[in-house]
């Protein structure tokens, strides 16, 4: 068609066409995202919702998990205490052990101390330290011992039977497993 | 196109994009616009949004030549006032244009077609090149495998840029400017109306002929009588009578012979003659033009412009050049007159023929 403007014109009327083209494109693409935007908001409160409520979810099951881990500590100190507890009811007492080695020592034994030794793996063992009368009596309170059924074993270092009278020694006793001592 | 064309009525593109203007036919004795606007209406595109007259003064134009362009702007100021638009598309006076057809080879490149013709132009046109403003169109129905038939418009630089500017001082953005007669093909003659057609637009001061060959404007030419010699011949002849009283002669007696007073009918008769002398020499000079298998022999001639309402012309016509002659249907395009019912009566549609095809004009 025959358009006989001015060519400067004619490129401004041109021109301002596209740009018309241009805006009603925009005006197209905005309305387009608009309307997207729109039929997606309920998708996207939806989701909303549903996150905040996974998310307090999640948040309950972290301090349920927090708690369920301290309780699961505290339970294996409780069974540590328990196993002691129950290891200490199933042994012999102590002062069991040492009334009956002073019922055993007789008058001419005199005992000073006991140190009393338990590992938490192995045999307890009694050291009982003290001054004999003579070597014959200390030899038989070490038998005496011997064939006490609470004691699996004696030990007398020889060097304690050196002198005749008058005797320090120092003497383990390694306590039976069946009656060992709290 | 015509998928196109389909697609666009099924969703017609924003009236923004369209860059919606009025159509602004400038004469010398009046500014006639009109604009259109898209209607829901069934059965119709458009509706008649805007259309009137302003009347312009003595001096200010002269067969097409701006005397006095402060008067022209205040016309135009007018104009804006009464109708508050911005984009027009106007009306260039054929009284100084020039055109011709010319071939150019299929092989040419787009860009450099206009530099061609810029060649050409100084051939065919009085005014040198860089004188003038021109533009053309490619001839589709009429192209060859070889060959590009071009027709090609050309005004001089000064004639343009003296209504740009006018239109411009007046706030107004000029989207278009066409010959007065290729604005009015559009509104008068079928959409790619095959064949050749005269355009005759029987203004008041002159008479504007238009050839249009497959719907393009090839040729155009002004015989400088109007509708006031008319009016001026039957003031001689009848005694000083009121322009309506003259215009009621030529509406009701015009070219049809009174058996008890002919006075009139030999005044104008006479002076019609005239008239067709002039259109049947041009016919003479179209048809003397290359034959190209009858394409481009006159099928009919089509009246407008404001003084065709002369009763018993188009008979006149058909009779004295041979060639079916009829008043033109200037709304045929624009819209079905079952569906709608134009405000501008029929008499007074003729004049706006120029008008109406300038808003009917869709691309820039």
């Amino acid at each position: 068609m025959i358009n006989l403007l001015p060519p400067t014109a004619r490129r401004s009327i041109v021109r301002e066409y596209w740009l018309r083209v241009a805006t009603v494109w925009m005006f197209l693409l905005g309305t387009g995202c608009l309307i997207i935007a729109a039929l997606l908001l309920p998708t996207y409160v939806q989701i909303h919702i549903q996150l905040r409520a996974l998310s307090e979810s999640v948040n309950a099951s972290t301090e349920m998990i927090t708690s369920y881990d301290t309780l699961a500590q505290e339970l294996l100190t409780a069974n540590d205490r328990a196993k002691i507890l129950i290891n200490a009811a199933s042994s012999t007492p102590f002062s069991t052990y040492v009334n009956s080695i002073e019922e055993l020592s007789g008058q001419a034994i005199s005992i000073n101390t006991y140190t009393f030794t338990r590992p938490k793996t192995g045999e307890a063992t009694i050291t009982v330290s003290g001054v004999a009368r003579t070597r014959q009596e200390l030899a038989d309170f070490k038998d005496v011992l011997s064939t006490d059924g609470a004691f699996s074993r004696v030990e007398l270092p020889i060097s304690n039977l050196i002198k005749e009278k008058d005797l320090l020694f120092s003497m383990q006793l390694i306590v039976s497993t069946s009656t060992n001592p709290l | 196109m015509s998928v196109l064309l389909t697609l666009e009525k099924i969703i017609p593109p924003p009236s923004f994009l369209m860059m919606p203007s009025t159509g602004v036919d400038i004469s010398d004795t009046s500014l006639k616009y009109i604009r259109f606007a898209p209607t829901a209406k069934p059965g119709a595109k458009r509706q008649l949004q805007a259309w009137g007259e302003v009347d312009i003064p003595d001096g200010v134009l002269s067969r097409g030549s701006v005397l006095d362009q402060k008067k022209l702007i205040s016309v135009l100021e007018e104009f804006k006032s009464k109708t508050n638009i911005d984009h027009i598309r106007v009306s260039l006076p054929e009284e100084r244009a020039y055109l011709f057809e010319t071939e150019i080879k299929r092989s040419t490149p787009a860009k450099e077609i206009r530099g061609l013709l810029e060649f050409r132009l100084e051939e065919n046109v009085p005014i040198p090149a860089r004188e003038a403003f021109f533009d053309y169109d490619i001839l589709e129905d009429r192209t060859t495998d070889q060959s590009l038939r071009v027709v090609v418009a050309a005004y001089s630089r000064e004639t343009i840029l003296n209504y740009y500017d006018a239109c411009i001082a007046a706030k107004l953005t000029p989207v278009s400017f066409e010959v007065e007669a290729q604005a009015m093909v559009r509104s008068v003659l079928p959409h790619h109306a095959p064949g050749a057609h005269m355009l005759v637009d029987f203004g008041k001061t002159r008479t504007g002929i238009g050839i249009v060959l497959g719907g393009v404007l090839m040729y155009t030419s002004t015989i400088e009588f109007g509708g006031n010699q008319l009016s001026e011949i039957l003031r001689k002849e009848l005694g000083e009578l009121s322009e309506s009283e003259i215009t009621q002669i030529k509406n009701t007696q015009g070219l049809i012979k009174g058996v008890i007073d002919t006075r009139s009918y030999d005044a104008l008769i006479s002076t019609i003659s005239v008239i067709k002398d002039e259109i049947s020499s041009r016919i003479q000079y179209w048809h003397s033009t290359r034959e190209e298998n009858g394409v481009r022999r006159i099928s009919s001639v089509v009246l407008c412009g404001g003084s065709v309402n002369l009763k018993g012309l188009p008979e006149y016509l058909t009779e004295a050049l041979g060639i079916p002659t009829e008043r033109a249907n200037v709304w045929q395009n624009a819209f079905s007159l079952d569906t709608v019912i134009p405000p501008i009566d029929l008499r007074h549609s003729y004049g706006y023929a120029t008008a109406i095809g300038l808003a009917l004009k869709r691309t820039v």
